[in-house]
């Protein structure tokens, strides 16, 4: 079985998720006799072959992602998205963009990938027809040895100088939810017993540059320890966490919070540090090796009998082979895998869509360049604020004041014979730009499109009302004079996408 | 004696509030006169920098009267020499300047660089060099009127190591566990016999520590013989001995737990200064111990158990005498404390300034002193609403709960019906167990405070024992969360049971409510505007939404009840009049919008003052819902007058056709709240979006009244306040709505007589519409759970009736103001 992972550009094939997600499955997979390969998608652009039996998508939530994963099940393979963070509980919070592009998925996947079981349950609430896998994120190697003398080394150094290093590391903030920093400040104050003990605190934190903003730094200082700041690295982490004694991890009660892996405090533990956990018990299952109460961590470094110790190393390989061992986690999914039916949604080539790619007020040029990649249309509206080649556009063009359709050479070869003829070619036209324009249809969806101006599509609250009128009137123009295609809408400017289903919902 | 002491402090509060309205003017007139130079004032001085000072206060206080120049800009001696008049009144100078000086056509001279006044000298001496050469560099203490306040750690941080204080230590100094006192104090000891001051704060200090009785198995409520002696014993003992307060010369918080004060020297060197404080068990721990070199303001920096705990300072010779004490009973609220913003709010209210050891009096008064009358009127119990909670709010910290519980004895629950794993786990954060669970500060009978979960019961609220003490039931304060910085004061009068639905489903509560006991007897007396009720932490994480669509696209809107309310179960009609169309873009957009509202099925459109249906509003409506009004030459009242005096329909909305309503369920939001009984009229906040850089402003959201204090006491202004920041997505009461979105009932319209085109013909005219409605007792109701965006700023001075109409008497305005929502900028 060959696995293709896709990650939305070549930056996330570095990120923490694909480290510690895939990267440590890859040997596992290779022993069962499988590969899992690891790619951007800006790779299929530069001659990446898609042979592959099974596809997973990787934080990839934008329309060229659902067009690629359609187009790829319509050739018989399995495919599927992992969802990582839970952006999708409730009704009600800021991040419906994420919630719309979930239910987009219906119909579209053939299972999802979840860390957690909680995750797993947020998404079978969203839509219970589509298969749900919890691969629990798998823990890197560690030697015996080495973890005796740092668990050893950690404790004596306290015992001996009574300066405790406690490290917080982590992603420090989100756009969304108050998480990282504002949990740490928040549960601060579970340390305070640690100084009561008369240990000297000494709280490093290890987070992203820009949560270490003003606002971050403001609420840091709040915090009564000795307090360093480092920019988080994968190298700054290992050498802090193999320098704390303590891991700080305090979690709030949001539902992002609680759907979180227990990846940090796995690879605390891995690191011979011990744990200290504040606010929602997202670590019980690691309960006989992570401290909810700083008190009682004090009375066993005080007795010696810390929970992460020479003596309690057995049961923390247990723990951990049940929780995160990679060749377990690649052996479940590779048998999740095996079960699905193959093919299920496979389309004989000759009865496979002519797919296009209608871009909205905000969409990218990543998602244009797939679909050019692609072999789609890549299409703009009179909504579409970028300037791209697409292969055709309805827009204002040269700051005119009523829209235009106008086409690329590669898109007039594409016409219907009933519009071809119509077509009037522009002078002067250079590479990457518009060849040929055609008056818009005397028809009522044309007479809407010509009575906009930009004026009205100028503010978010014009877009607002107008977009779902002027997307479907795109798309119905493009849908004539094209012939009959497959159309999905590109839109990344909120809250546009959710307007559909809110007109849809009064109509 | 109650009300004795109470004409005592109304007589104090009078005079400081002259006091403090002399300094106010003096320090605005300085501080905007560009001839004061913070900078410039502590680089010149650096003495002042060492205290620790703000530059501007230290020179009104001190630094005029000593003959220092406030900038470059002002030579002070050169002035009092060549105005003998004025040295001889003993007036600050640069003040007199300001205020007659230039007027009078008197110069003033730059400082001299080549004289300068270096070798200014207080009074000289080697301390005073020695402190000049070691001052470190720091920035200059912001001054009120040119920077808000920030806690600085930093600067002051090289300060504090010149002090040399011992490392704090926790040290359990006494225990009364076993029932057994133990004189904890040695020169406590050696003065027992007399009674003084500093003796009395230890006793009154000692007497805070009601919860280590009940752990030694003691009765949680004293008998009342037993009882009344201790409140009078330490109501004998403030009143004679007071907090020691002078003792303090200045305090804020470096972070949440790190209590720096700057502590005045009582005497000879050689002194140890120690800080006590209690523990949630009980105990009394020593937090800071620091040996008193030299100079005549120390800073020390103390590490506190936690900021709701009492702290005592006491001064010990080395004979072990106890030569001074200073008690600080409510340590929060000082500068970053929890409870700042309460002093904020209160310095507001009372027209005060540094009331802060007055403040921590009072509330000694009324905490430990004062009888508890069982009127029903103190807070009993605390719910906690969980909408919105994450977990990391103040109030669920552990620290918190312990202390309200062991210091006020006021025990939490939650006020929650969820079925969400992790709140359930919230629900038993709040009920935590702990010792002494319960003290003698617990009332018999009271109300229940609904609190927000990002709210935190203030200290006034915890302390108030009767109606006298004018607590604010719909008052609160907004701090923000990083910074603790107090932004502002918040009355919310209309309270109802139908408005607080009204709000975010995903954001806490948006204001507090209390509930009152029903045995409580039924003389419990509420006011809304006195001191503040919580302190609400705004978190803007927490409180993010779309600017133009607060409600998510996948929200269900708030229940609504207008069909209800109407006979025969039909549905209202609404005609809609939209006055002078402002070009094809902008009609055509406005009509669409309102097109795809959730009740367009039953809106008619009256387009006034123009002679042509614009082709898009005949496609989006049809000609049969479109009406035209012609009303050309008439004022833009008249033609409102004349256009809706032909409606027929069941509510009128007044819409301007630069305002778009991009949500399709506003109409049907504010057809619903225009629908209650004795509601004039429904309007929400009005976005202007700059799509340039994605930033948004508020136009308007209901017109709110505004309290400016100054000089000349309290005078009603009209503002268009950005409630949004404050109110994300509620609804309120305001004392009028902007005409440009505004929804009526038809009959109110008629009963009021519409605008009043004659006095406001063409200016604006919806103040005088809407005190009018208010003068007939009905309600403007507005919204920010809905937003409509506005295409165009219009200035206030065409909008607004200038000046506000004569025909509402001022002292019927200010009653009328009570009723509505108030915002006060804290600072």
């Amino acid at each position: 079985m060959k696995i293709q992972t896709f990650v939305r550009s070549p930056d996330w094939l570095d990120s923490a998720g694909t480290r510690i997600r895939y990267r440590r499955l890859q040997p596992e997979f290779l022993r069962l006799g499988c590969s899992l390969a690891i790619d951007s998608l800006s790779g299929i652009r530069e001659g990446l072959k898609l042979n592959a039996d099974v596809y997973l998508f990787s934080k990839c939530q934008d329309a060229g992602a659902l067009m690629l994963a359609d187009m790829l099940r319509e050739d018989g393979a399995l495919v599927g998205f992992d969802l990582f963070d839970d952006y999708i509980s409730g009704e009600s919070s800021a991040t419906f963009g994420q919630r719309d592009f979930q239910r987009s998925l219906r119909g579209k996947v053939d299972f999802l990938l979840c860390s957690t079981e909680r995750m797993c349950a947020v998404a079978k609430s969203m839509d219970p027809t589509i298969p749900a896998h919890v691969l629990n994120d798998p823990l890197a190697p560690v030697t015996r040895e080495r973890l005796v003398q740092l668990i050893e080394r950690k404790a004596d150094q306290v015992r001996r100088t009574g300066r405790i290093d406690v490290l917080w590391f982590g992603n420090g903030n989100n756009p969304f939810f108050p998480v990282g920093i504002s949990d740490l400040v928040a549960f601060g104050e579970a340390l305070r017993p640690l100084q009561g003990a008369g240990l000297n605190v000494h709280l490093k934190v290890l987070t992203n540059a820009d949560a270490l903003d003003v606002d971050g730094l403001r609420r840091l200082r709040n915090l009564p320890y000795t307090l360093k700041t480092e920019e988080w690295s994968a190298e700054a982490e290992r050498v802090s966490l193999d320098q704390a004694t303590l891991a700080f991890l305090p979690v709030n009660y949001q539902s992002f919070s609680i759907a979180k892996s227990l990846n940090r405090a796995v690879t605390a533990l891995t690191h011979g540090t011990q744990i200290l956990a504040a606010g929602y018990p997202l670590y019980a299952a690691l309960d006989a090796f992570v401290y909810d109460n700083a008190a009682e961590f004090v009375a066993d470094l005080q007795a010696g009998s810390l929970k992460l110790r020479r003596s309690t190393l057995d049961g923390l390989d247990s723990y951990l082979a049940s929780l995160a061992d990679p060749a377990r986690e690649a052996a479940r999914f590779v048998t999740f895998l095996a079960a699905l039916p193959i093919g299920a949604a496979k389309v004989p080539v000759e009865q496979r869509p002519v797919r296009a790619i209608v871009h909205g007020a905000a969409s990218t040029p990543a998602i244009h360049n797939l679909g050019r990649t692609m072999g789609w249309l890549s299409l703009g509206s009179p909504l579409t604020r970028q300037t791209l080649p697409f292969d055709a556009q309805i827009g204002f063009f040269d700051g005119a004041a009523t829209p235009e359709l106008r086409l690329m050479r590669t898109a007039f070869a594409r016409l219907t014979e009933k519009w071809r003829s119509r077509v009037v070619a522009l002078p002067k036209v250079d590479y990457g730009e518009y060849s040929h324009a055609l008056a818009l249809p005397d028809t009522q969806t044309g007479r809407f499109l010509s009575s906009l101006t930009p004026q009205m599509l100028a503010n978010r609250s014009g877009r607002m009302i107008l977009c779902e009128a002027v997307m479907a009137a795109t798309e119905r123009v493009f849908g004539d004079i094209f012939g009959d295609m497959l159309m999905m809408r590109s839109e990344m400017e909120m809250p546009l996408p959710g307007m559909a289903r809110l007109l849809a919902a009064n109509s | 004696v109650l009300s004795r002491l109470v004409d005592k402090v109304r007589s104090q509060f009078a005079e400081r509030q002259r006091y403090a309205a002399r300094q106010n003017a003096a320090r605005a007139l300085i501080s905007q006169s560009k001839l004061f130079d913070a900078q410039w004032y502590v680089e010149r001085y650096p003495d002042v920098a060492a205290m620790g000072l703000d530059p501007l206060e230290h020179f009104l206080r001190h630094g005029a009267a000593e003959g220092r120049n406030p900038s470059d800009r002002f030579d002070l001696s050169s002035y009092l020499k060549r105005n003998p008049d004025v040295a001889r009144s003993g007036i600050n100078p640069l003040l007199h300047y300001l205020e007659h000086g230039r007027d009078e056509g008197r110069s003033i001279r730059a400082v001299s660089n080549t004289r300068g006044d270096e070798d200014f000298d207080l009074k000289a001496g080697p301390q005073r060099k020695k402190i000049r050469a070691e001052a470190p560099r720091v920035d200059p203490y912001p001054s009120d009127f040119t920077s808000v306040w920030r806690a600085r750690p930093v600067a002051w941080a090289a300060l504090l190591s010149s002090l040399n204080p011992n490392k704090p230590r926790p040290i359990i100094v006494e225990s009364d566990r076993n029932g057994v006192a133990v004189n904890w104090l040695a020169g406590f000891a050696r003065t027992e016999q007399t009674e003084s001051p500093e003796r009395a704060r230890v006793h009154l200090f000692r007497a805070m520590r009601r919860v280590s009785r009940l752990t030694s198995g003691e009765p949680a409520v004293e008998s009342g013989d037993q009882e009344t002696t201790g409140r009078q014993n330490a109501y004998r003992l403030l009143t004679a001995y007071g907090l020691g307060f002078e003792a303090i010369a200045d305090g804020w918080f470096a972070g949440s737990a790190q209590l720096m004060l700057r502590v005045r020297h009582p005497g000879a060197a050689g002194l140890q200064l120690r800080a006590f404080q209690h523990t949630s068990t009980g105990d009394v721990e020593c937090c800071a111990e620091a040996d008193i070199v030299d100079g005549e303001i120390q800073l020390i920096s103390l590490p506190l158990n936690h900021e709701l705990y009492p702290v005592l300072l006491t001064w010990q010779a080395s004979d072990g005498i106890l030569t001074a004490s200073a008690l600080l009973p409510f340590p929060s609220l000082f500068r970053g404390g929890l409870h700042h913003s309460e002093l904020a709010a209160s310095e507001i209210l009372s027209g005060e300034r540094d009331v802060l050891g007055d403040y921590m009096t009072s509330l000694t008064l009324q905490t430990y002193c004062w009888p508890k009358p069982d009127d029903g009127f103190a807070i009993k119990r605390i719910a906690v609403d969980l909408r919105g909670a994450n977990g990391s709010e103040t109030i669920f910290s552990a620290g918190a709960i312990t202390a309200l519980a062991t210091q006020f004895g006021i025990e939490l629950e939650p006020r929650w019906s969820g079925d969400e794993d992790a709140l359930q786990q919230l629900q038993g954060q709040l009920r935590a167990k702990f010792r002494g669970d319960r003290t003698t500060d617990a009332t018999k009978t009271g109300r229940t405070l609904i609190l927000p979960a990002d709210g935190f019961p203030s200290l006034s609220c915890l302390a108030a024992r009767s109606g006298e003490q004018q607590l604010g039931v719909s008052t609160f304060c907004v701090v923000d969360t990083g910074t603790r910085q107090p932004k502002a004061l918040v009355c919310h009068p209309t309270t109802s049971t139908y408005l607080s639905k009204l709000h975010h489903p995903a954001l806490p509560l948006p204001y507090p409510i209390v509930e009152a006991d029903a045995s409580a007897p039924s003389t419990a007396r509420s006011r809304h505007f006195g001191a503040p009720i919580m302190i609400r932490f705004r978190d803007a994480k927490v409180w993010k939404i779309d600017a133009l669509l607060p409600l998510s696209p996948d929200t269900h809107t708030p229940s609504l009840a207008v069909k209800r309310s109407l006979a025969n179960d039909q549905k209202p009609r609404l005609t809609v009049i939209i006055d002078r169309p402002a070009g094809d873009d902008q009609i055509s957009l406005c009509l669409t919008a309102l097109a795809q509202q959730t009740i367009a099925d039953d809106l008619e459109i009256l387009l006034v003052g123009d002679e042509n249906v614009p082709r898009t509003a005949a496609e989006v409506f049809g000609d049969k819902r479109i009406v035209l009004c012609s009303a050309l030459g008439a004022s833009r009242a008249e033609r409102l007058n004349r256009a809706a005096s032909s409606v027929t329909s069941d509510y009128l909305l007044f819409l301007d056709a630069t305002v778009s309503l991009s949500d399709p369920r506003t109409l049907a939001l504010l057809l619903d709240m225009a629908s209650q009984p004795q509601v004039a009229s429904a309007s929400c906040a009005l976005i202007r979006e700059d799509d340039a850089d994605g930033s948004a402003s508020v136009e308007c959201a209901g017109y709110l009244e505004q309290w400016q204090t100054d000089v000349t006491g309290p005078e009603l202004l009209v503002q268009q306040t950005d409630v949004a920041q404050i109110f994300p997505a509620s609804t309120y009461s305001v004392v009028a709505n902007d005409m440009r979105l505004c929804l009526m009932p038809l009959a109110v319209w008629r009963a009021l007589g519409g605008f009043n085109a004659e006095d406001f013909p063409d200016s604006g005219f919806d103040l005088d519409l809407g005190l009018r409605a208010r003068v007939a007792c009905f309600e403007h109701y507005c919204t920010t759970l809905t937003r409509a965006a506005i295409a165009k700023r219009m200035s206030v001075a065409t909008t607004l009736d200038q000046p506000p109409p004569p025909a509402v008497p001022k002292g019927l305005r200010e009653q009328l103001s009570e009723q509505v929502l108030r915002i006060r900028r804290l600072r």
